[in-house]
């Protein structure tokens, strides 16, 4: 319905409408820079080790179900090699060493990761199956600033912990999850070392490689050996370090489930416990938000990474005067979003992370319809194999449901509504977990003051999913225990004495 | 704060503040550089490029024939034989000139699918009185442009003086009649926040914009990510609310096929696919067609050709 | 073969300049005579060596650098505050995060001039040991020297290291929420404080060689009060003046060590830096040598334009203007304990920076401390209603 009528003739040529219709041919990230060995052991004493059992498993690349390679699986035995060696390395050479020197590898680190950024995120992707843009534009630069942050505090814990005097607590050890594989990694390797301790860490079963090719960049900043040692496996080779006696500190990032695990099999125990559990973060609209921003951070909120965040934004609520608006722009919105192959950088959705958790989503949205929620997907097309979604809504969710209640980490939104601010506050409290939430308004007092009621640990007004090294993150209630990032981050990581 | 408009039809009308957050809208707009065009979808998002550019000459300096040099290019971008390898660029949208070189391109453009747009309303500044901007558009028309490109009232916009910016445009729109279209230039540079732009863009197509534009090139920063994404959502929100399709035309920044390609990929994801097309988007440019010749060369042969082999005016 | 000597210049702006009066002074540092194998013949064959003197007695001490700087003037400086102004907006415009790196890009290219600084501090120290009335054997001379350059350098690149790693840091620790009275949202944070100027030392009594910055922080390192040839054979004998800022009192001496004031240089340039602001710095006399070499590790870094600016020449001449500048925010003055002789440089200094209420600052020069930075910052509270 284009009511512009120009009033000259076409007599030259074609001018009708335009060639370009919005497609875009495939753009794929090439693999050949990575290099994956058939076969990895564990990463010990500075040194690959074969497991002592002898056993390995296999990792898929979640877009296309091919094996990428085996890697070791850790049995008690590797773990206690791998916690004797940090150990070592702690009496003998780390704990004696100056923070400004301990800086200095961090700083090596940083600065190598940055060379092989690019290599490294392409490996993230493959392993992993998130979209290249992400693993290039955020995962890999967020890893090595937080590397480099950290260094530079491993010389200047005493402005941290103010008159007191502290120290290290020798091995740490750390168990990472799948979502996001080498930044965690760093998140928990940065502090520990720039704090005095020597770690063991054991990334997700389905994720390990990048955490392994991360022990080229620690042999290559020269740290000494048995500082950092990386021991892979799944839940049993998590628990194994969990219960070491040698190990004082642990810090696991994880499902709220295994954390209590893991809080439940430690209390008996004087072990010191960071926890960064899951979430169902609420994500609330006011009217006078700007509307469309709030949209892209709705959107930017539940399906960045898949929705493998646990921080996302899964339960949105909307005062109800712009609700149908809202929901409309939203619902355009998420047809725009990309779902493909994960190398291909305009891919914005990528591969769900296993067979496992595409299941269990697929459980959860079964069980979202079959409790009475109106469910919308949008209309893209997905790749013909690989483990794919697309991203989906449910509206006319009641607040006992239980995609309402259960953290489904997925790209799937519930869609609530409120009428006052009152309302909404005490809605998005309505909950066992306490990581996150998302307000948006323009009106300044009403952000600070709704920000301040909301029991969350990180909240995000007219703004979401926005991370930075010196921000503390971490949540309240079954969400966790303790705070990564920032000066807040490194108090785990040292014994006030 | 909401603005009262009283409309021609003399019913009062509300625009309501629209809040925006610029951040969230600068790195909405960075998603679209990201956005990779490769092998045949590069090639026709450039030659779609040609087609939708308003070749543009806004200098003192202009003489009629420096304009008919200027038309020639319009109507045939590249040389026979190179127009030849790459299977054919079409040519531009339009030509876009001061009014008093506008008897020049229709001279020199008669016969062609290419339109004359001249600029009005005293552009760039806008700062003199109604009736001579009335004028200016008048004459322009009546010298056969096609297309009108009018500055609003700084003055009076950023004095609060809505109605005044209103009333001009409308008399502006019918003083084009049905010969010729109109792009109303906001002057985003001026304007000082995308809250401002936003107002602008719903007071210019409520007084009967055909095209909102953003910059007339001559104050910096002009057309940008940001400004030219918040344009778009004022054009989705009428269509929404009317059915009626703005068009739209960011000018003064937009240097290369790259940069120009970020837009392309803004205008499809948040209008669609029929804001694809001349009759609806424009670039406003003079550089910009030699890098986009460029790199269509480059996407057909393989090589980076030199722009001297582009017979350039 | 002959060698192209450089033509020190100083850095305004980013980039390399004469002074816009067109004079210069000879800064020539000797050596005492030593026997062969020793740091001497190892200088002058080293790349940038000017040698100016051909052998001759052994008893005469021969040149190991003798270098044209240029002489500052007040419309130098006036170029430079500009430079600075602009160098400012520039690097507050770069996150706290990318300072860090910056900074960190910075020590990366001192280390990778370590030779050419290496020659100009030892050039210093062996300068400082002929004027020295102590007769040391040329064994012994040789390894000690050895030390105290390197010594001297790696507390200046040590230094850059710990200012980079503060940067995104010490608002966090010095920032706050505060609990206020009322339904507001209250915080305080620290801002750089703007364009500073720094006056360095002109070259001073040397201190004890190869003590540590971390335990200087805690204790006060004695210097022993000497006459300071190294000053003398550089500058003009004025009224008295100038040694008065280099004799008398007892600077600090957090920086203990050579005198060389390299380590020191970097570390007090690294904390304007460091705490967001740009610097307009006066390195006079002697220690000019370091200017150039200095000028272009930081042209190489990433920094903007004009966030360092470097100038030589003498401090009676160039003080006086930093001081009354009404564009500079704050003042460094070589940190001196006890009473100042009134009427002296530094008192006159003080005074005139009153006009402006300048920050006149200077006691925690040399030190890798967060009290040394946050001389430079300024703690801005916003206030805001939280309330539905």
């Amino acid at each position: 319905m284009n009511r512009v009528e120009t009033g000259k003739s076409t007599s030259k040529g074609s001018e009708g409408p335009s060639v370009w219709k919005g497609e875009f041919a495939p753009s794929m990230e090439s693999s050949s820079t990575v290099k994956i060995r058939p076969r990895y052991g564990h990463y010990i004493a500075g040194g690959w080790v074969a497991p002592k059992a002898g056993r390995y498993f296999k990792t898929l690349n979640p877009a296309t179900e091919e094996v990428l390679c085996e890697v070791a699986e850790g049995s008690e035995a590797d773990v206690g090699s791998a916690v004797q060696a940090a150990d070592r390395a702690y009496k003998d050479v780390w704990s004696k060493m100056s923070g400004a020197e301990r800086g200095g590898y961090l700083f090596r680190m940083a600065r190598l990761l940055q060379e092989r950024a690019r290599e490294f995120a392409v490996l993230e992707t493959l392993d992993g199956g998130k979209p290249i843009k992400e693993s290039r534009d955020f995962d890999l630069p967020s890893a090595c600033n937080h590397l480099f942050y950290y260094a530079g505090w491993a010389d200047k814990l005493e402005y941290a912990f103010g008159k007191r005097e502290s120290r290290a607590w020798g091995v740490a050890g750390q168990i990472i999850p799948w979502n996001f594989p080498l930044l965690m990694a760093a998140w928990k390797i940065a502090p520990a070392l720039a704090c005095g301790n020597c770690v063991v860490l054991k990334p997700a079963e389905t994720t390990p490689l990048t955490a392994l090719l991360f022990a080229e960049i620690v042999e290559a900043s020269g740290l000494p050996p048995g500082v950092v040692n990386i021991v892979t496996g799944a839940g049993p080779t998590g628990a194994a370090l969990v219960r070491h006696p040698g190990v004082k500190k642990i810090a696991f990032t994880g499902s709220t489930e295994i954390g209590k695990l893991i809080a439940q099999n430690s209390a008996e125990f004087d072990k010191r416990l960071t926890l960064e559990l899951g979430g169902k973060s609420a994500h609330i609209i006011f009217e006078d938000a700007p509307i469309d921003q709030a949209v892209e951070g709705v959107v930017q909120g539940i399906f960045f990474n898949q929705g493998h965040v646990c921080c996302a934004g899964s339960r949105l609520f909307v005062e109800e005067s712009i609700s149908t608006l809202f929901v409309e722009k939203l619902k355009r919105r998420m047809e725009t979003l990309r779902v493909g192959p994960p190398l291909d950088k305009n891919t914005d959705l990528g591969a769900i992370n296993s067979k496992e958790q595409l299941t269990k989503i697929q459980g959860l949205i079964q069980r979202g319809k079959e409790e009475g929620a109106l469910y919308f997907e949008t209309s893209c097309k997905l790749p013909d194999r690989g483990y794919f979604l697309r991203p989906a809504l449910f509206e006319r969710v009641s607040p006992s449901a239980t995609i309402q209640r259960e953290e489904i980490f997925g790209p799937v939104l519930t869609v609530s509504t409120f009428r006052t601010p009152e309302e909404a506050i005490q809605k998005a409290n309505d909950t066992q977990y306490g990581l996150a939430a998302g307000v948006w308004s323009d009106k300044g007092a009403k952000l600070f003051e709704v920000s301040r009621r909301l029991k969350a640990g990180v909240v995000w007004a007219n703004t979401y999913n926005k991370f930075d090294p010196c921000s503390p993150f971490g949540g309240y209630f079954e969400s966790g225990w303790g705070r990564e990032g920032g000066l807040h981050g490194l108090y785990p990581y040292r014994e006030v004495l | 704060m909401g603005v009262k408009i009283r409309l021609t039809n003399g019913v009062l009308e509300t625009i309501p503040h629209h809040p925006i957050d610029s951040v969230g809208v600068s790195e909405r707009a960075a998603s679209f550089t990201k956005r990779s065009l490769k092998k045949g979808s590069k090639l026709e998002a450039l030659k779609t490029m040609v087609a939708m550019m308003d070749l543009t000459t806004l200098e003192g300096a202009d003489t009629p024939e420096r304009v008919r040099q200027l038309c020639g290019r319009a109507r045939q971008p590249l040389p026979a034989h190179l127009d030849e390898l790459v299977g054919g660029v079409p040519p531009v949208a339009a030509v876009c000139v001061y009014p008093a070189l506008v008897p020049v391109a229709v001279e020199f453009l008669a016969e062609t699918s290419v339109q004359v747009a001249s600029v009005s309303t005293a552009f760039p500044s806008s700062q003199v009185s109604g009736e001579l901007k009335l004028l200016d558009v008048q004459q322009a028309v009546s010298w056969g442009a096609t297309e009108i490109d009018m500055v609003i009232s700084r003055n009076a916009f950023l004095r609060g003086d809505y109605q005044t910016v209103y009333d001009e445009i409308v008399k502006v729109k019918e003083a084009c009649g049905t010969g010729a279209h109109l792009k109303v230039i906001l002057e985003t540079g001026e304007l000082g926040t995308l809250d401002q732009v936003y107002r602008a863009s719903k007071l210019a197509i409520l007084a009967g914009a055909d095209f909102i534009k953003t910059s007339t090139g001559k104050v910096q920063p002009g057309a940008t990510l940001p400004v030219t994404l918040v344009m778009l959502q004022s054009i989705f929100d009428h269509f929404q609310q009317s059915g009626q399709r703005i068009g739209m035309k960011p000018a003064g920044g937009v240097r290369t096929a790259k940069e120009a390609i970020a837009y392309l990929c803004m205008v499809y994801e948040v209008l669609g696919v029929e804001w694809l097309t001349p009759t609806l988007f424009r670039f406003g440019a003079s550089r910009l067609l030699n890098d986009v010749l460029r790199q269509i060369l480059r996407q057909v042969t393989g090589s980076y050709y030199n722009e001297e082999v582009f017979g350039s005016e | 073969m002959i060698t192209v000597a450089k033509t020190h210049k100083m850095f305004i702006g980013g980039a390399f300049v004469r002074s816009e009066s067109g004079r210069t002074f000879n800064v020539t540092l000797a050596a005492k005579s030593v026997a062969k194998g020793t740091p001497r013949s190892r200088a002058s064959s080293a790349p940038g060596a000017a040698l100016l003197a051909p052998r001759t007695a052994a008893s005469a001490p021969s040149a190991t650098l003798s270098v044209q700087l240029g002489r500052a003037s007040g419309k130098d400086l006036r170029n430079a505050v500009e430079a600075a102004e602009k160098g400012f907006g520039a690097w507050q415009k770069c996150s706290p995060f990318l300072r860090s790196q910056i900074l960190y890009r910075w020590a990366e290219m001192v280390e990778g001039k370590r030779e050419e600084f290496s020659h100009l501090i030892e050039s210093a120290i062996l300068d400082r040991h002929a004027s020295s009335s102590k007769v040391q054997r040329a064994r012994d001379v040789s390894a000690e020297i050895r030390n105290e350059v390197g010594a001297e350098f790696e507390r200046g690149l040590a230094s850059l290291i710990y200012f980079a790693g503060f940067c995104d840091k010490f608002g966090q620790i010095v920032g706050s929420l505060n609990p206020v009275s009322g339904p507001f949202h209250n915080v305080t944070f620290p801002e750089s404080v703007g364009v500073v100027a720094y006056v360095g030392l002109a070259g001073g009594p040397p201190g004890q060689p190869g003590k540590s910055n971390r335990s200087s922080r805690n204790t006060q390192a004695t210097r022993t009060t000497q006459s300071t040839r190294t000053t003398q054979s550089t500058q003009t004998t004025r009224s008295g003046k100038i040694h008065k800022l280099s004799k008398s009192g007892e600077p600090s001496g957090k920086l203990g060590g050579s005198g060389v004031g390299f380590g020191e240089l970097l570390c007090d340039l690294a904390a304007i830096l460091a705490s967001g602001s740009a610097v307009v710095a006066l390195i006079p006399g002697a220690r000019g040598i370091f200017v150039n070499t200095l000028g272009e590790a930081l042209a190489t870094s990433d920094l903007p334009d004009g966030a360092v600016n470097l100038l030589t020449g003498e401090v009676e001449e160039i003080l006086p203007t930093m001081a009354s500048h009404r564009r500079v925010q704050a003042l460094s003055l070589p940190n001196r304990g006890g009473v100042l002789t009134p009427g002296s440089i530094l008192v006159e200094a003080k005074k005139s920076a009153v006009g402006n209420m300048k920050r006149v600052v200077g006691g925690h020069r040399g030190e890798e401390s967060m009290e040394h930075l946050m001389e430079y910052s300024e703690f801005k509270t916003v206030w805001h209603p939280s309330a539905i």
